[in-house]
């Protein structure tokens, strides 16, 4: 299977160092899930585009796709163009939690030129990447 | 007459047998799993998302979620959709709610608790006839959670 990770892992090596610290003088562990693990959100800049995030972001954002209510990507969009995009805007776009409780992160970037449309067909520069707590890119789209 | 409702998509739709069921993730039920279209109508105003993906259970998430907020006095809050920028925005006044979209003309009136009790129909609904369609899902722990932590 295909992957095309994007090699900026920049995880937060000194953050995690005090977030153990913090573990030993609590006492506890801080596995997903514990109330004191909920308070804590760590960057992490790792994004996968495997096969499966290739076919969902196909069926909904590929210009030939007729999902409505989608952003489409513009004509002439390649894998290896998207693994493009990825790339960049996880290396370079606002991180931040996923919205309303869904699982993993969401990056933004704008690439201040068009590379696609937005849901009402107006041209659109930036990008949406949603990416799982495994890393996997779940979908990402021209808004 | 506000109605808070969903249109499975037909097909598969997510559906997995017994082995592909037990593998399931939260990030699976909230992205890829019942998806459909959001039914958010009064009167004449149409605010739905008839976009044939639309991840039901996580609407059910995020709108118990707004709802919860709304009702600890929170004024305002924005329903994002996962695969566009569209959003649908909450604003109370006292106990009256007004909807609105990014994506649709209009707003809807109706009171917090009336969009409470249509959202607690919609996520009954649809928790049946997700269990009706696989009923392996009853006994499913991260399906199971999900609702839990909904309600």
């Amino acid at each position: 299977m295909p992957a095309f990770s994007c090699d900026q892992r920049r995880f937060r090596a000194g953050f995690c160092f005090w977030l153990c610290c913090l573990a030993g003088l609590t006492g506890q562990a801080l596995l997903p899930g514990t109330a004191l693990a909920r308070g804590f959100w760590v960057e992490d800049r790792t994004a996968i585009l495997t096969e499966r995030s290739i076919r969902h972001i196909e069926e909904r954002h590929w210009p030939t796709s007729d999902a409505p209510g989608a952003g489409k990507f513009a004509e002439g969009i390649t894998v290896d163009v998207l693994s493009a995009l990825v790339n960049e805007a996880v290396t370079n776009g606002t991180v931040k939690p996923n919205t309303h409780g869904r699982p993993g992160q969401t990056f933004e970037y704008d690439f201040h030129r068009p590379i696609g449309v937005n849901i009402q067909g107006l041209p659109a520069s930036r990008l949406r990447v949603v990416v799982a707590p495994n890393h996997t890119v779940i979908t990402a789209f021209p808004f | 007459m506000l109605k808070v409702s969903y249109q499975l998509a037909p097909g598969r739709n997510g559906l997995a047998d017994e082995e592909e069921l037990a593998g399931l993730t939260d990030v699976d039920f909230r992205f890829r799993f019942a998806l459909g279209d959001l039914i958010l109508e009064s009167g004449p105003v149409d605010l739905s998302a008839r976009w044939g993906w639309v991840p039901l259970i996580d609407f059910v998430i995020g709108a118990r979620g707004i709802v919860g907020l709304l009702e600890q006095h929170q004024i305002h809050a924005e329903f994002e959709f996962t695969e566009s920028e569209a959003t649908l925005s909450f604003t109370r006044q006292g106990v009256d709610l007004f909807l609105r979209a990014s994506y649709a003309e209009g707003e809807i009136k109706c009171s917090l608790p009336a969009f409470a009790e249509q959202l607690q129909a919609f996520e009954h609904g649809l928790r049946h006839d997700l269990v009706e369609r696989q009923p392996g899902l009853a006994h499913h722990a991260v399906f199971n959670q999900l609702w839990q932590a909904s309600g």
